[in-house]
C-alpha cells in the first residue's frame, strides 16, 4: 500500500512538472538593423565628339546624356552627390588653350537640390545637394564637352569621372 | 516518512532542473560588428571625348567697285573698298593659310588686288588675284574670329573698256594647309 503511495505521489508530481512545462513561455531578443544603405548606378556609357564650328565662333560643344538610379536611406538632408575625374579636361588638347572643359548637369532626385551645370575637375564637386531619403531611377544626367580654337585637337580620350554618394 | 522526504528532494531536483535549463534559453545580443555600414558609396564612368580638326570660313557680303574718276595726266583712280565685306574663320589647328583666287580674269586693262585682315598672330599681303590660287594670309594658326576684313582694290588702265553694269566675278578664299 505504501509503495502504491509513493508511485501515485510520484506520478503526480510528474504530471504537475509536465503541466508546468506546457505552461513554459521564454522571451529572446530580436535585433532588427538597417543599415545606412546608399546606391548608385549609371544607365550607359558616353561619348562627346566635337566635330564643328560657325566660322568666327568657338566649335560648337558635344552634348549627350545618360540616366542614373539612386538609392538612399539616410533623411537627414545632408546626403549629397560629389563627382570628379581621373584627369583635368582642360590638360587635354593639343593647342596651347588648355581649356577644354567637361560639365555635367545632374538633375535631383525627389527632394534634393541639383547644382546645375558643373564644370567638372579633378577635385570633387557637388553635384546634387540637400537629398532625403529616395529611390528613383532614370534621372537625367546630362554632359556637355566645350572647346575654344586654342584648345586644338584631341584623338579619342577617356576620362573617369567618380560620383560619390556623402551622407 | 524517509520514503516521503526522498520524494520531495526528488521533484525539487526537477524543478531546480528544470528552471536552470529555462534560463539559460535567453540568446545572446546580435553582434555589434554589423553596425559598422559604410556611410558613402562611390561609383566610376568613362566618358569618352575628342576633338576633331575644325576648319570652318565664311564670307559676308558681295562687293562693287566702280572706277569712275581720275586725275588728269595720272591715269584712272582705283576703286577702294574695304566695308562691304568681311570674314569669318575657326581653325583649331596651326599652320594654316588662306588662298584667294577669281573663276575667270577680267578683261584686259582691269586687276583686282585684295587685301585680308589676318587673325592674331598670321601675316597678310595685299595681292593680285587671277584664276591661280595666291596666298593672301599665312601662319595662321588656332583662331577664331569674326569680321576680319577684305579690302579690295580695282585699278583700270585707259585701256579698259567702259563695261556698263560691269563685270561680275567670283572670289573664292580658301583655308588650308601651309
Amino acid at each position: 500500500m505504501k509503495l502504491f503511495k509513493s508511485v501515485a505521489l510520484l506520478a503526480v508530481l510528474f504530471m504537475g512538472m509536465v503541466q508546468v512545462a506546457s505552461a513554459q513561455s521564454d522571451n529572446h531578443v530580436v535585433s532588427v538593423e538597417i543599415q545606412a544603405i546608399n546606391e548608385i548606378a549609371i544607365a550607359g556609357d558616353v561619348s562627346l565628339t566635337i566635330s564643328a564650328a560657325t566660322a568666327g565662333s568657338a566649335p560648337t560643344p558635344a552634348t549627350a546624356g545618360t540616366t542614373y538610379a539612386i538609392t538612399t536611406n539616410d533623411s537627414g538632408g545632408t546626403t549629397r552627390i560629389t563627382a570628379s575625374t581621373s584627369v583635368a579636361p582642360a590638360s587635354l588638347g593639343d593647342g596651347p588653350g588648355n581649356d577644354l572643359a567637361l560639365s555635367v548637369s545632374a538633375a535631383a532626385p525627389t527632394g534634393g537640390t541639383s547644382s546645375g551645370s558643373v564644370t567638372l575637375g579633378t577635385v570633387a564637386q557637388n553635384v546634387v545637394t540637400a537629398m532625403a531619403a529616395v529611390s528613383e531611377s532614370e534621372v537625367a544626367l546630362s554632359y556637355t564637352l566645350t572647346a575654344t580654337a586654342a584648345t586644338g585637337q584631341l584623338a579619342s580620350t577617356d576620362i573617369t569621372v567618380t560620383y560619390t554618394i556623402i551622407n | 516518512m524517509r520514503r516521503i522526504q526522498a520524494t520531495y528532494w526528488l521533484t525539487f531536483a526537477w524543478i531546480a532542473l528544470f528552471m536552470r535549463i529555462s534560463a539559460a534559453q535567453t540568446p545572446p545580443p546580435l553582434p555589434g560588428a554589423i553596425q559598422l555600414a559604410a556611410s558613402t558609396m562611390t561609383l566610376s564612368q568613362s566618358i569618352t571625348v575628342s576633338v576633331q580638326q575644325i576648319n570652318e570660313l565664311s564670307i559676308s557680303g558681295d562687293v562693287n567697285l566702280v572706277v569712275t574718276t581720275s586725275t588728269p595726266g595720272s591715269g584712272l583712280l582705283p576703286a577702294v573698298d574695304g566695308a562691304s565685306a568681311t570674314y569669318s574663320l575657326t581653325t583649331n589647328d596651326q599652320g594654316k593659310k588662306i588662298v584667294g583666287s577669281l573663276d575667270a580674269s577680267f578683261s584686259p586693262g582691269i586687276s583686282l588686288f585684295l587685301l585680308l585682315e589676318g587673325p592674331l598672330g598670321s601675316t597678310s599681303s595685299q595681292q593680285l588675284l587671277s584664276a591661280s590660287p595666291i596666298d593672301l594670309v599665312t601662319a595662321i594658326g588656332y583662331s577664331a574670329e569674326s569680321d576680319l576684313t577684305l579690302t579690295y582694290t580695282a585699278n583700270a588702265t585707259v585701256d579698259a573698256a567702259p563695261n556698263g553694269a560691269g563685270e561680275f566675278r567670283t572670289v573664292t578664299l580658301t583655308l588650308m594647309d601651309n
